[in-house]
């Protein structure tokens, strides 16, 4: 087990490297000066000189090749210093780390609901493949898929807070007031629309899985032997589909970081996803690569405690794992 | 039993989940401030002495909200300028003074009396006037605040105060209140950068004019009738009134910019009751508002042009005929009402806005003759040809009169290859001597003296592939050296003819601010200026 951690940990600091330098050359080569912020004449009709731009590149960091500025930044990241953000000379760390906390309570919340729906609705229509209940799921589950997030939230809106009154329509708290519950009266909405995508891919995999597993020899014994269906659903079928479970919700993990770029922006939620649009609109290069470089760890420590459950999960893959390190 | 409990527990955990992050901790610097608790017990102390005092309290609790797109990243109004920072940090940093087409209206400024030979202007303060945190407000702030601009490794946006053309401005302080600004050479849109100016504590930055990332950017450091009340990034500024403001007493209690950034989840706030003010996007939100009942309309001249031009680098226009094809197989008329609708805009008819300073409302714009067209295209080997055409994809309205623009030339047998850039990657590709594009469509801001953007835009400052004349420039600059404004009214008149009969440009639009506010929301037709709202002490709940 130690040996195949220490592999995994190998593999993902070669994989972080690779994504920075992607992610890095993608910015460095786009078009469009990050100094664009300071010299366009929205903000001064003077014009800056040559030798004032340069004096302004340098203080900003972006004077050089790529491969230099790739390097200067990198060797400030290793020590923890992420910079300061090219649009407002603020830390990127802590700006960042102002927002994670909303994205996170956000997705988080949108995954947990996800996972908490799909696993009864995919058992269920496994369990009961080609009748009406499965049609009628597999048909919800295909228009979850499809519903675009923008229109199906704009449609929240309409019908929970103009029509019926009942939640708010933007924000993350009423001005003025600290409880709980209004944050929680305030995330309703966008956890909704955040949710009903993942729910509709999860119901998908668990439908799938429960079709497999009720083909197998130990559900038919279970059935054959009169225990209920609800027990053979739970205790049998439920555990061996956990597998894909966890390799779901493992790779949504990064997106507990991005946050929906769409979600945020329909319902004004101050999260990651808003700040990585105006990041990328400024060309600000330091945050991008904040938020693209948390998001990369996360995702990477996701797939590798999706790795880990497995083995909890699943004791033949640990002890294969274990049996193929020697 | 069991099962209830693990229901309930995963309910506890999803309220937890959204909690941890969002509950707990405001984001950004949200502060409640003393004055605050302060203003709150007062307003108690005054309900209870009558009715009189009751509509007092009403008004100190009455709140305006306003959506944004996003807050602004920091509370230095030198650092936001943009508009939309500008739009948010107008009710909390005041101006020096505002000069408007007919009148110049006073603010931090006493006034500001520029010498006979128009070199020498000297800014006196209104005495008595207050920082947020108390402090007087004095000489030593303007120049430190001049300072902070000239240090242009700050990106402060009033550096035009302190540089004219490439020379810098001199600045002494003369007392308390007073303070000379001396030009290396005369211009005349001087008074109006300098009104312009938004003043910084020296004492919140100890003197340290390298601004950028100084903490105090994110403190109360204001002037205006609105003081900080708490500022959550991402999520909204909330301004609540100053007591101490030097001029009329705010008649509304607190101010609030809250961050909705998608359009149609503002327009379902506003019809909710949300938000009092909206931003009209597109003529249909227009023709949405007009009669709803508790909605009312505005429109100001937005203050900007919004033109074709074509790139003097490109041989297709080595024929100047070439340019006058285009230019008379164009119908501006259908141009706007396509792309900007019955509200959005109206046609230009020069290369000064409607908002301009010695705008000719008299000239005439450029007139559609498609038989001219043709025949000049014939002439100079336009015809059949295919060029390219760059637009902003970040303006309003481009894409739309880019391919109204695009059907129009097909009438002359001219194929239009339209390509959209972001506006960060716009200027690196147009403003530039290469000959890979013919036309762009742009836009640029046109308010007051026409000696700021406009003339940059033509003298070569920003639009380098503007083909303007020695006569245009030489006009420009005489303009800028003039200061008698009846002269001056003679030089801008023949410039804005002069654009027009060498083709300089092709000028669609100028462009209207809509915007929709509550009705009991008064003293909104107090505001003529972009962006709204000037004075903020003017509006009131009715």
């Amino acid at each position: 087990m130690r040996d195949f951690i220490v592999k995994r940990l190998a593999q993902m600091a070669s994989v972080f490297v690779i994504v920075s330098m992607f992610a890095f050359s993608i910015i460095y080569f786009s078009p469009g000066d990050p100094l664009y912020l300071y010299t366009s004449p929205s903000v001064s009709t003077y014009k800056m000189s040559e030798e004032q731009l340069d004096d302004m590149r340098a203080s900003l960091g972006l004077r050089g090749n790529v491969a230099q500025r790739y390097i200067n930044w990198a060797g400030k990241m290793l020590k923890g210093d992420w910079g300061l953000s090219i649009s407002n000379h603020q830390p990127v760390k802590k700006q960042i780390l102002d927002r994670l906390p909303n994205t996170i309570g956000l997705m988080g919340a949108a995954l947990l609901l996800s996972v908490l729906i799909a696993i009864p609705l995919g058992l269920l229509a496994g369990y009961h493949k080609n009748r009406w209940i499965d049609n009628l799921i597999s048909a919800v589950s295909y228009l979850g898929i499809s519903l675009p997030a923008f229109w199906f939230g704009i449609m929240l809106i309409i019908v929970f807070s103009l029509n019926l009154g009942w939640l708010p329509s933007a924000g993350m708290r009423t001005i003025g007031v600290e409880s709980a519950l209004d944050v929680i009266r305030h995330g309703i909405l966008p956890v909704i629309v955040l949710s009903v995508n993942n729910t509709a891919v999860f119901v998908r995999y668990i439908r799938s899985n429960t079709i497999e597993q009720k083909e197998e020899e130990y559900v038919m014994t279970a059935i054959s032997k009169g225990v209920p269906k609800t027990q053979v659903l739970l205790r049998h079928v439920l555990k061996n589909c956990l597998l894909p479970i966890i390799t779901m919700v493992g790779m949504n993990f990064g997106t507990l970081i991005t946050g929906s770029f769409i979600v945020e922006s329909v319902f004004g939620w101050p999260g990651l996803g808003t700040l990585c649009m105006d990041a990328i609109n400024s060309r600000d290069y330091t945050m991008i690569m904040g938020i693209t470089m948390l998001t990369c760890i996360v995702l990477l420590i996701g797939n590798f405690l999706a790795d880990i459950l497995y083995g909890l999960a699943d004791p033949r893959i640990k002890q294969g794992k274990e049996a193929r390190n020697g | 039993m069991k099962k209830k409990l693990i229901g309930a527990l995963l309910s506890i955990a999803m309220a937890a989940s959204l909690l941890a992050g969002c509950g707990g901790s405001d984001t950004g610097t949200a502060q409640e401030t003393p004055a605050q608790e302060e203003a709150e017990e007062t307003e108690s102390a005054e309900k209870e002495s009558g009715e009189d005092t009751e509509d007092a309290a009403d008004a100190a609790d009455s709140r305006l909200v306003i959506p944004v797109s996003a807050t602004v990243t920091n509370l230095n109004p030198l650092l936001e300028s943009m508009a939309e920072g500008a739009f948010q940090l107008s009710p909390f940093a005041d101006e020096l003074y505002y000069v408007d087409q007919e009148e110049t209206r006073y603010y931090l400024a006493e006034s500001c009396e520029a010498s006979e030979d128009g070199l020498t202007y000297t800014l006196k303060l209104k005495d008595g006037l207050k920082w947020h945190d108390g402090e007087p407000i004095t000489a030593d702030d303007v120049i430190f605040t001049a300072d902070c601009n000239a240090d242009t490794n700050n990106g402060a946006g009033y550096t035009n105060t302190v540089f004219v053309g490439e020379d810098p401005v001199k600045y002494e302080k003369v007392d308390d209140l007073t303070v000379n600004f001396t030009l290396p050479k005369p211009s005349a849109s001087y008074l109006e950068v300098l009104g312009k100016l938004q003043l910084i504590p020296a004492h919140a930055f100890d003197g340290n004019t390298d601004i950028a990332s100084a903490e105090a950017n994110l403190t109360d450091i204001g002037s205006g009738p609105y003081k900080l009340s708490a500022f959550n990034d991402g999520e909204s500024l909330v301004l609540e009134k100053f007591e101490d403001y030097y001029g009329d007493a705010p008649q509304i209690g607190t101010i609030v910019f809250q961050v909705i950034s998608d359009p149609s989840a503002q327009e379902v706030a506003f019809k909710n009751g949300e938000i009092n003010y909206l931003l009209a996007s597109s003529d249909a939100t227009v023709e949405g508002f007009k009669d709803v009942d508790g909605a009312e309309l505005h429109q100001l001249g937005e203050g900007r042009v919004k033109y074709l031009a074509w790139n003097k680098f490109c041989d297709t226009w080595k024929d100047r005929d070439a340019v006058k094809a285009v230019f008379a197989a164009l119908d501006q008329q259908e141009i706007v009402e396509g792309a900007y609708g019955a509200s959005m805009g109206i046609p230009a008819n020069t290369i000064f806005s409607n908002q301009n300073l010695f705008y000719d409302e008299e000239l005439k714009g450029y007139e559609q003759d498609l038989d001219t067209a043709k025949e000049l295209a014939d002439k100079s080997g336009l015809t059949g040809k295919t060029i390219k055409l760059h637009y902003n994809t970040d303006r309003s309205y481009m894409e739309d009169t880019a391919l109204l623009i695009q059907q129009q030339l097909k009438a002359i047998d001219v194929n239009v290859e339209i390509e959209g850039i972001d506006a960060n990657g716009f200027f690196d590709v147009v403003f530039t001597d290469k000959a890979d594009y013919e036309l762009y469509l742009n836009e640029y801001a046109a308010i007051g003296d026409p000696d700021s953007v406009v003339s940059g835009m033509y003298d070569g400052t920003w639009g380098v592939n503007v083909d303007a004349s020695d006569e245009i420039l030489d006009l420009f600059v005489q303009g800028r050296e003039t200061t008698d404004m009846e002269k001056r009214g003679e030089i801008y008149r023949e410039l804005q003819q002069k654009a027009h009969d060498e083709y300089l440009v092709y000028p669609i639009a100028y462009p209207n601010y809509c915007f929709i506010t509550s009705s009991d929301l008064q003293g909104t037709e107090e505001c003529k200026t972009t962006p709204v709202f000037e004075d903020y002490t003017k509006l009131y709940f009715e």
